[in-house]
Formats: structure tokens, sequence, C-alpha cells
């Protein structure tokens, strides 16, 4: 599971304009942190270089084995593509998998090594979010890759964030994938001449939303 | 003891005066906020974003009561709300680090069960300072004529609701428990509260499940009270 133990390096007070400097600075510090925890490439990105694709989100529609709060995403009065719009700044990783790794979409994920490898990349993502909203960038937002119910509920009959008045079993834990959002990361790693990882494997990272 | 000047409101049609906007202010300030700031309603930040702080990753509250995302407002209608309006008062109430900061209180509030340091229920009643304050703020408001239109901070459900196994508000037709105390966060409204704080000369520091009291200096609940005038 996700490292309990996390304690913020800085704390800074909440600014009413954020200093570019400061944030170049600190996108930097971020993306060094993502490749000692293990991300395989990682860059700071604009809000203009996030690619969405129509296809990516029929995927994750068509696929119903384990639907979830965050697979596909279900907010019904609240518009994602319009909060993303909003950002200036990002941080976009890549986790390293093997050619064989196979894409389970939706899930279920069953070999425990492969389920651990997509807890990792919202490890990640968890660990550059929080660190940027202790920062003072507090609106920071990450997405991962995966349905979370199949990375952190699998034993669940039904996630309970879809049934009405309850709530997540796990808060502050699973985060929708980028697929999910309609992301096509695939493209955007392409983009930054990364190592794509062949068509019938998947893309496990994540993309976090700092500013 | 000081006369109410928004008591009578027989000769007034417009936008609200100053003085009986800074009485409210300074109500604000009697009835327990550390500071309280007059603001032109187009200063209130709605932010499609803030929202989505409640759902991705989801708050432990998300989904469980009236007033959460993704329940509760739109952020288009909160907008058209704001936009109705002419002024704010704006204001924060203090909360030491050592009780909204304190060590496990996360997995107290997440797990609904009362600390033994007492901080859970300590913190709770901040909340409901900030939902009273609200809710006085409009009373008298409305008392003078005003349109009033109130926010508070956090989920009205744990800290109105504690005991009770589910927001009737949501569950239920006979409506919310606590009518009278209970109301919209500025965050679950998508109003972007912490640089409000900033742009009107507070620090606030973002404070979380991993902070603990020695990491931020103090902490801040917010709320804000939507006036504008009508015709009498």
């Amino acid at each position: 599971m996700i490292t309990p133990t996390f304690k913020p390096e800085v704390v800074r007070c909440v600014p009413a304009h954020v200093d570019f400097a400061q944030l170049a600075s600190d996108l930097a510090d971020l993306r060094e942190k993502a490749l000692a925890k293990g991300a395989g490439a990682c860059e700071r990105i604009k809000r203009t270089d996030v690619l969405f694709s129509p296809d990516v989100l029929k995927q994750v529609a068509a696929d119903k084995r384990l639907p979830s709060a965050h697979w596909p995403i279900e907010y019904p009065i609240d518009d994602l593509n319009a909060a993303i719009d909003a950002y200036e700044w990002a941080l976009f990783f890549q986790l390293p998998i093997e050619p064989e790794f196979p894409d389970y979409g939706g899930g279920p994920i069953d070999p425990p090594e492969h389920r651990q490898r997509y807890i990792k990349t919202h490890e990640i993502v968890s660990f550059l979010e929080s660190s940027a909203f202790y920062m003072g960038y507090h609106l920071a937002i990450g997405l991962a890759s995966g349905n979370c119910r199949a990375v952190f509920c699998p034993e669940e009959k039904r996630c309970p964030a879809t049934i009405k008045g309850r709530t997540c079993i796990r808060p502050n834990m699973g985060r929708p994938s980028m697929a999910a959002a309609g992301i096509d990361a695939r493209a955007m790693a392409r983009t930054l001449n990364w190592e794509i990882p062949a068509n019938n494997a998947p893309f496990l990272g994540g993309l976090v939303m700092i500013h | 003891m000081k006369s109410d000047p928004a008591v009578n409101a027989s000769t007034r049609k417009h936008a609200p005066g100053h003085e009986h906007v800074e009485f409210l202010r300074k109500t604000a300030l009697v009835r327990g906020a550390e500071d309280a700031v007059i603001i032109s309603a187009s200063d209130v930040i709605v932010d499609p974003r803030v929202r989505f702080k409640c759902m991705i990753p989801k708050c432990y509250m998300s989904g469980g009561c009236a007033h959460c995302p993704p329940h509760g407002l739109s952020v288009a209608d909160v907008r058209e709300i704001v936009a109705e309006h002419e002024l704010g008062i704006f204001f924060r109430v203090r909360v030491d680090s050592r009780v909204i900061a304190a060590r496990d209180i996360h997995e107290a509030i997440e797990q609904g069960i009362a600390d033994p340091g007492g901080n859970l229920m300590n913190l709770g009643g901040h909340y409901i300072l900030v939902f009273t304050i609200v809710k006085i703020l409009e009373k008298h408001a409305r008392q003078a004529g005003y349109a009033a239109y109130g926010f508070g901070a956090g989920n009205c459900r744990d800290p109105l609701c504690f005991l009770q196994p589910a927001c009737q508000g949501l569950m239920s037709q006979k409506g919310c428990r606590n009518p009278d105390l209970s109301a919209y966060s500025m965050e679950s409204c998508g109003m972007d509260a912490y640089t409000m704080a900033a742009r009107v000369g507070w620090d606030h520091y973002p404070i979380g499940g991993s902070c603990e009291p020695d990491t931020v200096p103090r902490g801040s609940l917010m709320g804000i009270v939507l006036l504008s005038g009508r015709s009498q």
C-alpha cells in the first residue's frame, strides 16, 4: 500500500500569486524526486502538452469488468477536463515495465507483483501531489494508471463509493487513471521521445497537475 | 449595548450600505472570528479544480453528505449565485495547530472515533463556530432586508450529525436534520478560499493528513456570507 509515513519537507504559506521562478525550481525538485522514487522518465510539461483522445475514453467505457467511481469517472455535475484546462504546469512520468507485462485495463490485476506496479504509480503520484500541496500549490491533482478498484479494492464486490450515501473505503489513496480522464499518455510519451511500451502492454505512469 | 443598524431597513432599497455591512463584519468578530473583511463578490474565486480536491483522491466524506462533492452545487450554479450578490463578509476562525494538525487526528476524523486528547471534538467545535457565524450573519442581513447566502468550512455531517448513521438530507425525503445550522462549505462549492485568504493578506497554511503541529504555525477555518440589496 501507499507509504503511510509521508511527511512534507516544506510547508509554505499559500501565496496570493505564484512566483514563477519558485515554481520552476519546485518543478525541477519534484521531477528529481519522482525519478528517485522509481520513475523511469519524468518531465515538466505544459497543460497544452496534455493530449486527449476520445478513443482512450471509449476503451475505458467499454471495459465494464470492475466499474468504480473512477472507472469510468462518475462525477455528473463536474467537468474534469475543465479543471485540467485551468492548470498551466504539470509533471508527467513513466514507470518502466517489461515488454511482456499485460494490459489489465480496468482489472482485475491478479499477479501481486503486477498489482504492486500499479500501486507504485499511485505512490509516486501521491508523493508529488502531496508535496506540491504543502509547497503552496494547494490545487495540485494527480492521475495515475489503472482502475483504483482493481488496484486497491480487488476483494470488494462493488465499489462502495458508487453506492448512494456511501463513501470510499480507502480515502486519499485511489485516483482516476489518465485513461479514465481521456488522456492519451502513450501519445504524450511519444512526443517526449520516451520508450513506448508495446501495443499490448499498458502505459504505467502518472500526471500531476501542479499549478 | 450598541444598537443594531441593520434592524431598521425601511429606508433602504439598493446595495448594502457601508454602515450595515460594517455592522455585519464586526458581528463576525464579536461572535468568534479572528479576522473578517468586506470583499466585492467579484473577488470570490470560483474554480472547478477546488471541488475535484474533494474527489481526487476521494476525501473520506465525498459522497457521504448532501453538501459535499460529488453532490451539492455545480460550479456553474455557484458562479450564478456569486454573480447575484454584490459583497461578501469573508472571515476566518483561528484553530490552534496543536488541534487541527494534532498527531493522529486525521485517522480519528476518517474513522469517526474520538481521540483521547479530545482534539476531534475541539476541532468539531471550531467548525460549528464557523457555521454559527454564517447563520448569525445571514439572519442579521435578512432582517435588514438584504439577500444573504452563506458558506462555511468542511463538511457539515461530521460536526452536526456525528452520531448519525447517514446524512438525512441525502438519504431521505425528510431533508436535513439541522437546516438552521448546516450549510455548503466554500470548498464544496468550488470557492478557492486559500487564495482568497492570501489576497486579503491572511497567512494560510495548507494542512492535510501528513501535518504535525510543529510543521504549521497556525490553522484557519474560513467562511463567507454573500450579500445583495433588494427592494423593500
